[in-house]
């Protein structure tokens, strides 16, 4: 984006010259003062081509005195003179040291700052100037000065922000708009006699490229069903060697998923205030609407934005949502641009942009999925002794539950699912106030294996409680705690606890 | 004051005279981009194109023609051409050349000139190493042969845009 380099304050008359003419040694200088004079003469007497335009100026300028220094521009002189003397007040609009400059046109007050006294005549001698279209840019800024405050006015009240970078990964080449002049030197002898001479000095200006990169920092973020603004962190780089501007865009109805991530209102994405997205950077502070917003990039500039998507609740365990964020080159025509195509005089200070990719963008897919874990637990009675049968209740082998049988319990646990159920204990309360049953102590078997009730590293203990709510509220109970701490659901785990009552 | 700008111009003028004198060897640097294209049987190509629309990482090829339009013959051995290798680019090895001449090189702005294989510096581990290509900074060549009143030639060589 040219608009961007004029306000840049290295940005001056100078870096436009040859490198070669602010460093060539003396009799260099002395060559080119020579040659500048040879063409101004031959400007003159119409002998150069391509000169009949500044012919015209330079003999209006030369019979009205112009390059004199004590001389000053006077009214109604020819439409081709005022033209160019706009762009030679450009020297000072350009620097923003003077905003009295004002219309041009004959009759009207002209600006004072036209003879920039002796050096007049100096800045006006590069020809290639009056090509800059950044020139010509600030030109029409003059003319239409007021429409353009207004406007700039305009978009201030749209509160549009602009963010920066945050981060950077470095130069990508050599800054668009950089001035690469060569120059060639010769040593040589006639007769024995040493003659040096130098070549012409070949210039051009480097091109902007045009390229973003935007890359999800996590390959998928793991969810709930209606868990809100879950936080997927992308990084966006600009890959171009000139500054540029980008736009934002989610996609969140993008195909092959299960369930479309929903964002807030107007798409908003976040700034990370640090390395990494955290749930505090999803701040009014930091919010980045796409609608409105845009990043602004140095070249090699990065910076980590977080969006942040609610789950919906039919999401079920293993199903996925996708969702693009996408930057888009803001620069004029980028949007319709095919890998290689030319964008003419929109690159940094001028300069040509050549676009990287189709449409000028990049977009990277964040992926949510869901890994919810179900936890099944099913008690039963496996067994009952009523000391002249042992087995199955009910059945005719079962004992029945005449007081001093033994009856052992099951709880068959199972856990399922993509995600992970943390500290997972069973807990079974067996009422203990001499009605009913009693615990049979140390009767817990996890898994095939007998624990003790003590509270120790095992990971059963059986403790004396008396729970303030449940159907046992206020009475005394032996609460038996199975500990199997963090568990995955993939694959499917199965735990059989098995423990002993007797019937009172 | 038009005192002043007449003496102006007689220094000038004479300035250009003596100039015009003093270049029986008329010196000129162009340059070009190497563009790489697919043909029409499919096969990657290189040509030369104009050095417009270049971005970093593009190849470019610079030429000095060197024209004697004096009226002696330059002697032979005499000329020495020495370029710069340009900023913000770096040379590419075994590209420089041109008929009849010796090219070397320089790794430090022009003081000590030598071929490739003479061209030694320190290396980051305090060893010498002999220098890479993208570290030359000057190209010099010796043009062998007299050049006669109107004879032309040329030397070139390549660069990559950083």
């Amino acid at each position: 984006m040219w608009p961007l380099a004029w306000v840049r304050p290295s940005d001056s008359i100078e870096d436009s010259l040859p490198t070669a003419a602010r460093q060539v040694p003396r009799p260099v200088i002395f060559s080119l003062f020579a040659r500048l004079f040879a063409y101004l003469k031959s400007v003159v007497e119409a002998r150069a081509p391509a000169a009949i335009f500044f012919r015209a100026w330079v003999l209006t300028y030369w019979k009205q005195g112009f390059f004199s220094p004590i001389s000053r521009p006077t009214p109604g002189r020819s439409r081709t003179a005022q033209r160019q003397t706009v762009a030679a007040t450009d020297v000072d609009a350009h620097a923003f040291g003077r905003t009295s400059v004002r219309s041009q046109e004959p009759g009207k007050r002209s600006s004072d700052r036209l003879p920039v006294s002796g050096s007049g005549f100096s800045t006006r001698w590069d020809l290639g100037h009056f090509q800059n279209p950044r020139r010509t840019v600030m030109s029409r800024f003059k003319r239409f000065g007021l429409v353009l405050i207004a406007a700039s006015l305009g978009s201030i009240s749209a509160q549009a922000a602009t963010f920066t970078e945050t981060d950077t990964v470095g130069p990508q080449g050599t800054q668009a708009g950089t001035s690469i002049s060569n120059q060639a030197r010769a040593e040589f002898a006639i007769n024995g006699n040493p003659v040096s001479e130098f070549s012409n000095t070949e210039e051009f200006l480097v091109d902007e490229r045009i390229q973003v990169d935007v890359t999800v920092q996590q390959a998928s973020v793991q969810v709930q069903p209606s868990q809100t603004q879950r936080i997927q962190p992308f990084l966006i780089t600009n890959l171009g060697n000139g500054q540029e501007t980008f736009d934002l865009t989610v996609l969140p109805n993008v195909g092959g998923d299960d369930f479309d991530p929903t964002f807030a209102a107007n798409n908003l994405v976040y700034r990370a205030s640090g390395a990494s997205c955290a749930p505090s950077d999803i701040a009014v502070s930091q919010q980045f609407n796409t609608g409105t917003d845009q990043l602004d990039l140095a070249p090699g500039g990065t910076i980590l934005i977080c969006a942040p998507a609610d789950i919906p609740g039919a999401a079920v365990d293993g199903e996925v949502g996708f969702f693009d964020l996408r930057a888009d080159s803001a620069t004029a025509g980028a949007s319709a641009a095919s890998p290689g195509d030319v964008l003419a005089g929109v690159g940094d200070g001028g300069v040509d942009a050549v676009v990287v990719q189709n449409f000028g963008r990049d977009s990277d897919q964040g992926v949510y999925v869901v890994s919810a874990v179900d936890v099944t637990v099913v008690k039963s009675i496996i067994e009952v002794d009523d000391g002249f049968r042992s087995g199955v209740p009910n059945t005719p082998t079962g004992g029945r539950f005449i007081p001093g049988a033994i009856v052992t319990y099951q709880l068959d646990v199972e856990v399922d699912g993509t995600g992970t159920a943390q500290n997972l204990s069973i807990v079974d309360d067996i009422r203990d106030d001499g009605t009913d049953v009693l615990y049979v102590g140390s009767s817990v078997v996890v898994n095939g294996t007998g624990r003790t009730d003590l509270v120790d590293a095992d990971i059963v203990s059986v403790t004396d409680v008396t729970p303030a709510t449940g159907p046992f509220a206020g009475l005394p109970v032996k609460r038996i705690t199975v500990n199997f701490g963090t568990t995955s659901g993939a694959p499917t785990v199965n735990h059989e606890i098995t423990f002993q009552l007797e019937v009172q | 004051m038009k005192t002043i700008m007449k003496w102006c111009a007689l220094v000038l003028l004479s300035a250009t005279t003596v100039a015009m004198a003093q270049e029986p060897v008329r010196l000129v640097s162009s340059v070009q981009k190497v563009e790489t294209f697919v043909n029409e049987q499919g096969e990657q190509e290189r040509r030369l194109v104009a050095a417009e629309r270049v971005v970093p990482g593009e190849e470019l090829r610079y030429t000095v023609t060197f024209a004697n339009q004096g009226s002696e013959t330059v002697d032979a051995g005499s000329i020495v051409i020495t370029n710069p290798v340009p900023n913000n680019t770096i040379y590419l090895e075994d590209s420089a050349g041109g008929s009849g001449t010796d090219v070397v090189f320089s790794v430090d702005g022009g003081e000590l000139w030598g071929t490739p294989e003479e061209l030694v510096i320190t290396g980051e581990n305090g060893q010498p190493r002999v220098a890479q290509a993208e570290e030359y900074t000057h190209i010099r060549w010796t043009f062998r042969p007299a050049l006669e009143t109107g004879e032309e030639s040329s030397v070139f060589f390549r660069v990559r845009l950083r």
